[in-house]
């Protein structure tokens, strides 16, 4: 009786073990199976390649209507007009960087109208925005005008240990080395008219950057300005108070840490009214640059670029021309492929069977 | 000279990353379920849907939290730049695992393709062997009721009494257990040609 206690427990316990027998269970769920053939692969080289090419000439054709001209007047493009014969990379360090302003022109021409919106970006050469400890330094509550003591992050630009011992207000290293030259354009003898709102991303004015109350005290007396900077954040922009202090968009444009070592920041829009209705027209142009920014030091490069743009961005043939290359090598792998699949024989697997089925069929039949 | 910020190159590498190993792997999987399917477009879509939430302004006001990635969703993923080049980023980096697949299984299959190829592709050949089956065994039928027909006229009788006009089953063929059908005489050429000699 034991005996048999024991088997029927063995048999209930060895019909439970078994799954239930469904399609999921047993692995019989409806499967696609994919399996390349020549059908199917080849078709697939000639569509990749035919549209890649279109694409790849679309976008070299829209990069070449964007309009773009450079400026670098980081030292011999820009000789100070106050002492004679040097440039203002000299100019500031001879003043060994205290500090010192230098003004000069640069004269140059644009051989064709910028229709359209025109872009002025500011670019660095050779300035890595990207390094680890650097994008660390800032303080995002600090930013949003939050009270409390600046963050540690922003050693050693977290608070004036020399001097007053109050807190650098904005603090760290990004705003410390904020962009501060000044740029502008004259067409023959008018101001080219820009503006400097709705550059920065309208996500970071909304939500990343916002004053302190009562602002003129915070940034005047109870905290100091970086060392770096000749006025403090409250003096960017007095005309206007939506865009001065932590909000101000040029400073906005700079805290967003640039991603190369050779970057662009926006600097200023062109404001399409009397005589730049259509955008700039063709002709002579001066640039007047106030620089105070020294970038010689680390053999960084400054730029000024205006530029006109697509609905790709700005000048960026890269892309297109990489089409173009892919969908090429795609055609000459279908060529390739499509001669090799109709020479080289193999046993075909299609007729695998029917082989098999023939060989037998002889076999029987002898 | 770029205009990208550190942030959204970041995120623009992240994102093309998940999706080419996803379709990686699509490549290497022979049996597509709806689980598989499921898994596999909904971690696409997933992947967006969650970064487009995660970096947007009101999820930032809702936590009161404010980093870095504020924004960088909205200023990626809204540019044709950044599909462009994720399709051709795609595009240089599938294609060689493509090629490869398709240059061993048509040009040099295991017995595991091959396998896969039969299994796939049988039925059509089933069907085609199906149809001139049937067309051989009509023939037969009606060649089995005229040699009856013709069994009095001379030559015919040593034919019929041969045995070799008798339906045998061949134990052989494949096709003709899976398809239940009369069993094909392997002999069936040999006697038409016989009664085409002795007409």
């Amino acid at each position: 009786m034991p005996g048999q206690g024991e088997t029927e427990e063995d048999h209930e316990q060895q019909k439970s073990k078994k799954p239930a027998d469904t399609a999921f269970k047993q692995q019989r769920l409806p499967a696609w199976q994919p399996i390349i053939t020549a059908n199917t692969a080849l078709p697939v080289f000639l569509i990749i390649g035919l549209t890649f090419i279109p694409i790849g000439i679309v976008l070299v054709i829209t990069s070449e209507r964007v309009l773009e001209h450079d400026i670098d007047y980081t030292d011999t493009n820009c000789m100070s007009t106050t002492a004679a014969n040097t440039t203002c990379a000299q100019a500031l360090e001879n003043a060994n960087y205290t500090g010192q302003t230098c003004t000069c022109r640069i004269n140059f021409a644009l051989d064709k109208s910028f229709d359209g919106d025109v872009y002025f970006y500011y670019g660095l050469i050779n300035y890595y925005q990207n390094h680890r400890r650097y994008v660390r330094s800032r303080d995002d509550n600090q930013l949003l005008g939050k009270e409390g003591a600046a963050a540690s992050e922003c050693q050693p630009f977290q608070k004036n240990s020399t001097g007053s011992g109050k807190d650098y207000a904005p603090c760290g290293a990004i705003a410390n080395s904020k962009f501060n030259d000044t740029l502008s354009l004259l067409y023959g003898s008018e101001n080219v008219s820009v503006t400097n709102l709705g550059i920065a991303w309208s996500t970071d004015k909304a939500v990343k950057f916002k004053n302190p109350d009562n602002a003129s005290n915070y940034f005047s007396s109870t905290h100091d300005k970086p060392p770096n900077w000749k006025l403090s954040a409250w003096e960017l922009d007095e005309p206007n108070p939506e865009n001065n202090g932590y909000q101000n968009e040029d400073f906005i444009v700079w805290m967003r840490t640039a991603a190369m070592p050779t970057f662009r920041k926006l600097y200023r829009k062109l404001l399409r009214n009397s005589t730049f209705q259509n955008g700039l027209p063709k002709g002579d142009y001066t640039l007047v640059v106030t620089y105070n920014y020294p970038v010689t030091s680390f053999a960084g490069r400054k730029q000024f670029i205006i530029s006109t743009t697509s609905w790709m961005g700005g000048k960026n043939p890269f892309l297109g021309w990489s089409y173009i290359a892919v969908g090429i090598v795609c055609m000459i792998t279908f060529v390739v492929f499509f001669i090799l699949h109709k020479t080289w024989k193999i046993n075909n697997p299609f007729t695998y069977q029917m082989a098999s089925i023939q060989n037998n069929q002889r076999i029987t039949t002898t | 000279m770029t205009q990208i910020d550190l942030q959204s190159f970041g995120f623009i590498i992240g994102t093309i990353i998940t999706v080419v190993v996803n379709l990686e792997n699509a490549l290497e999987i022979w049996y597509w379920t709806k689980f598989y399917h499921g898994t596999l477009w909904m971690t696409i879509i997933i992947y967006f849907l969650f970064y487009m939430v995660a970096y947007s302004t009101t999820f930032s006001k809702i936590f009161r939290v404010n980093f870095d990635y504020v924004g960088v969703a909205q200023s990626v993923l809204f540019t044709g730049h950044f599909w462009l080049v994720l399709l051709l980023i795609c595009a240089i980096l599938l294609l060689p695992v493509y090629c490869r697949e398709f240059y061993r299984i048509r040009f040099q299959p295991n017995e595991t393709d091959k396998a896969r190829i039969n299994q796939k592709y049988r039925h059509e050949e089933k069907a085609e062997f199906i149809t001139e089956f049937r067309q051989k065994v009509q023939l037969k039928k009606q060649l089995a009721r005229s040699s009856y027909a013709f069994a009095q006229e001379e030559g015919w009788g040593p034919l019929i009494t041969s045995g070799r006009m008798q339906v045998r089953p061949n134990p052989y063929s494949r096709t003709s257990h899976d398809l239940g059908m009369l069993h094909a005489s392997p002999s069936h050429s040999d006697n038409l040609r016989n009664l085409a000699e002795t007409l």
